[in-house]
């Protein structure tokens, strides 16, 4: 299934106003406030007064056209269709808001940084680049800016208190480089109402001796996969499967695993929000210093538990996914579940709620309420308490320091706008990614609560702090991140053994660190810890772990239940 | 027809002596990063980033020429092969091994002077015919996202289809717009909306010796740091 842009059937009605040479337009805002940002938790005269705000700081830069970048998903199809309008319309700036994958958007950030060239005045980034941030010196921190040369085009209203995600964009030293724009974590997704089909019920019961339910680990997952896709197999006439993934050699593999995977089998070690001292990409930190991503320096990328992890995601794929999941792609199959094939979905990105929430989707019932519920995901053999239970994505606002003055305060405000107060709930409730506890906690917001099946609650509940996103050990992610995809599609084509793939990643990545450890640039830099045999790392407390016995007894909880852990 | 020019650039290479058969860089007629003719060799904005580059690197290739698509191909089926100056993207990037940018491309939607278009967003495009060419990342993304995209064999194709009436609006690479559009004697105004930026690199063939590409990735780089490639690669806001 293809990307589908947010539907705008009020643009159809919209026509342009305020266009740059009329200079601040009053009917501007009045005509955005009427048609679109009716919902805010502000009072209309606080949106104007804001909005007027917004016209006024711009002047010095009305008349400029700016480029900013940001991947593909709902949130940013409002932001580049409709709040860029709105922006242009209200301060005369105009705004070209590209929207492109996630790894493209790498790649110009990477090559901003590289090449010294403006590609983009702002990018949207996701807040797993915060380790590359504060160490390569190439990133503007808005706490300095906000206080020094941003000063006069800060919003006064912008609360950053407000945002959830806060901490995700901060660095060690303190200070604030990436401004959240959209959320989303990765939960589990299923199919509540054939989970309480009670025929269903005693056949799973019959089956495999404890009730179908919400998994609580992998074992669970893996008995409710081979039930739907092997016992079960039609459902009303249809071909039903008990699993969903993707499995293209593509680059969004990469953050398929990177995403928390290893941490989710429990990989590396309590502590959060990744791990300390093995974080969730396996990479043991002393200090704020990386020492090694394989087992023989103190990580866990080629521990027992990785290669568990690793085998389970391609085990599943092979064995309870539907055919085609092994060539599809984050994009291609974010979608799917939309289509009622699915039984259950264990690492499923919430970015894709606006698709399972349409009226013309085969996972709502004649009412419009979802057939499908969403829930902590299940966890793996290795995994302890403490651990990190799931990643969270925070896409971000994020200036480089190359960018011309003029250009960047011109960017610097319309990313204010686009998670100002005036926009954010509209915005939250066209894309469903939450970044401000206001719009959380709004009546508005509770009030969808039963059609976004979990939504809610998981924000409105401490585990939106427990799911994270990669964390500041990560000391280059653009450098690092092709080794997950390059390295997992080999083990996914069965090209080599998963142990293998792992192992040959694990010294990539430790080659990696050696060489940012040369860079007479970077702030904490990787410190290589020597090798030493992996049994005597095995053999310590803590990740590396060594091998255990995987099967373990399965478990489920009634939804009820299971949710309580939010 | 392919055509085939072979520039082995034997002896211009004093910093490094290199054992490894010369790298096939295939290119293509896309002017001002590359302009071919009858009469002299390829020139251009990328052919001479690569020429520096390899330089650099004191590593050396020689050129082919063939059209875009076919140059795509050969790149990814055919060892010691790589592709220039191409869009690098997400869908593109585990075909080929990348270097680049080689070149930073803007890419603006251009209308017939007669049936002018309004366009404040990518999305206001929406409902028109775009003209654009076999192998270009722009064209494919358009298409990804469900745009009506008639794809031509070549770019200059597409702005002649838009002459015509063929397609509303035709896509370019806004430094070869005008070329394109002056050589054909076509009248061509600014774009409507220059709405997308690619990084045009180099594609190598995913057998190629990795270390041979990091030195080249390093040199590169180093082009930049130094400031020698600012002049050619002055970008439009």
């Amino acid at each position: 299934m293809k990307f589908n842009p947010v539907r705008l059937a009020v643009l159809a009605v919209l026509p342009a106003v305020g266009v740059a040479e009329t200079g601040p337009s009053e009917s501007a805002i009045e005509h955005w406030l009427t048609e679109e940002f009716q919902q805010s938790t502000l009072a209309p005269a606080q949106q104007r007064e804001e909005l007027r705000w917004f016209a006024e700081a711009a002047e010095p830069y009305r008349g400029m056209t700016i480029r900013v970048v940001s991947e593909r998903i709902d949130t940013h199809a409002y932001e580049a269709n409709v709040l860029a309008r709105a922006f242009e319309d209200i301060t005369g700036i105009q705004v070209i808001h590209e929207i492109t994958g996630e790894d493209d958007l790498v790649k110009k950030i990477q090559a901003q940084m590289d090449t010294g060239l403006n590609i983009y005045d702002a990018y949207i980034n996701d807040t797993d680049f915060i380790g590359t941030h504060y160490r390569r010196g190439k990133t503007v921190a808005l706490t300095d800016y906000i206080a020094g040369d941003g000063a006069g085009v800060t919003l006064p209203t912008l609360d950053l208190d407000d945002f959830i995600g806060l901490a995700f964009g901060m660095a060690p030293d303190g200070k604030l480089y990436q401004l959240p724009s959209q959320q989303f974590a990765n939960l589990y997704w299923y199919r509540h109402d054939w989970f309480n089909r009670e025929d269903l019920q005693q056949r799973f019961q019959d089956r495999y001796g404890y009730p179908l339910g919400v998994p609580q680990n992998w074992a669970a997952y893996e008995d409710i996969a081979d039930f739907f896709t092997n016992q079960v197999g039609e459902i009303d006439g249809q071909r039903v499967w008990g699993h969903m993934d993707y499995g293209r050699t593509d680059p969004s593999l990469g953050w398929r695993i990177s995403d928390a995977w290893l941490s989710l089998a429990g990989a590396g070690d309590p502590g959060l929000p990744n791990g300390l001292p093995v974080d969730d990409w396996g990479i043991r930190v002393e200090g704020c210093h990386p020492v090694g991503a394989s087992v023989a320096r103190g990580g866990a990328l080629d521990s027992p538990a990785a290669i568990y992890a690793v085998d389970k995601y391609i085990e599943w794929l092979e064995r309870f996914a539907p055919p085609q999941a092994y060539n599809m792609t984050f994009t291609t199959s974010g979608e799917w579940v939309a289509q009622g094939q699915v039984a259950q979905q264990i690492f499923w990105y919430t970015a894709f709620l606006p698709a399972v929430t349409r009226p013309d989707t085969k996972v709502v019932d004649d009412d419009g309420q979802p057939l499908w519920r969403i829930a902590p995901s299940p966890r793996g053999a290795y995994w302890q308490a403490g651990m990190k239970s799931g990643y969270q994505d925070a896409g971000a606002w994020t200036f480089l320091r190359n960018t011309p003055p003029d250009r960047l305060a011109a960017a610097w405000l319309y990313a204010q706008f686009t998670v100002s107060k005036t926009v954010s709930l509209r915005k939250l409730l066209v894309g469903l990614t939450p970044i401000r506890a206001s719009d959380i906690e709004s009546d508005l917001f509770g009030a969808h609560a039963r059609e976004l099946g979990g939504l809610v609650e998981f924000y409105r509940s401490p585990a939106r702090n427990i799911w994270t996103p990669t964390g500041t050990n990560v000391p280059d992610y653009a450098a690092l991140s092709g080794y997950w995809w390059q390295q997992v599609g080999r083990a996914v084509r069965r090209e080599v053994s998963t142990e293998e793939a792992m192992a040959d990643m694990a010294k990539q990545v430790d080659a990696q660190l050696a060489h940012l450890a040369r860079k007479p640039d970077r702030s904490c830099a990787p410190k290589l810890h020597p090798e030493e045999p992996r049994e005597t790392w095995l053999s310590r407390p803590g990740a590396p772990k060594p091998a255990r016995d995987t099967d373990v007894a399965p478990w489920t909880l009634p939804y009820e239940e299971a949710i309580k852990q939010w | 027809m392919v055509t085939r020019i072979a520039i082995l650039l034997l002896g211009l290479l004093a910093s490094q002596a290199v054992s490894a058969e010369p790298l096939k860089l295939v290119t293509f007629h896309i002017p001002p990063l590359v302009s071919l003719s009858n009469r002299a060799a390829p020139s251009g904005y990328a052919i001479d980033v690569v020429r520096r580059m390899f330089d650099r690197a004191g590593d050396d290739y020689e050129l082919e020429i063939q059209p875009v698509k076919r140059a795509m191909r050969s790149a990814i089926d055919t060892p010691g092969t790589c592709v220039f100056p191409i869009d690098r993207s997400q869908e593109r990037e585990a075909s080929l091994s990348w270097i680049g940018p080689v070149s930073v491309a803007r890419h603006g939607f251009y209308s017939a002077p007669a049936r002018p278009y309004t366009l404040r967003s990518l999305t206001d495009a929406r409902p028109y015919t775009i003209g654009s060419y076999l192998g270009s990342g722009v064209g494919e993304y358009l298409q990804s996202l469900d745009y009506k995209v008639h794809l031509a064999t070549q770019n200059h194709l597409g702005l002649l289809m838009l002459q015509a009436g063929r397609v509303d609006l035709w896509i370019s690479d806004t430094r070869s717009a005008p070329i394109i559009a002056e050589r054909l004697g076509v009248e061509l105004g600014e774009p409507e909306l220059v709405f997308f930026t690619t990084l045009r690199s180099l594609g190598c063939n995913r057998d190629t010796d990795p270390a041979r590409l990091a030195a080249l990735e390093t040199a590169l780089l180093e082009l930049y740091n130094s400031g020698e490639l600012q002049d050619i690669l002055q970008l439009e806001p």
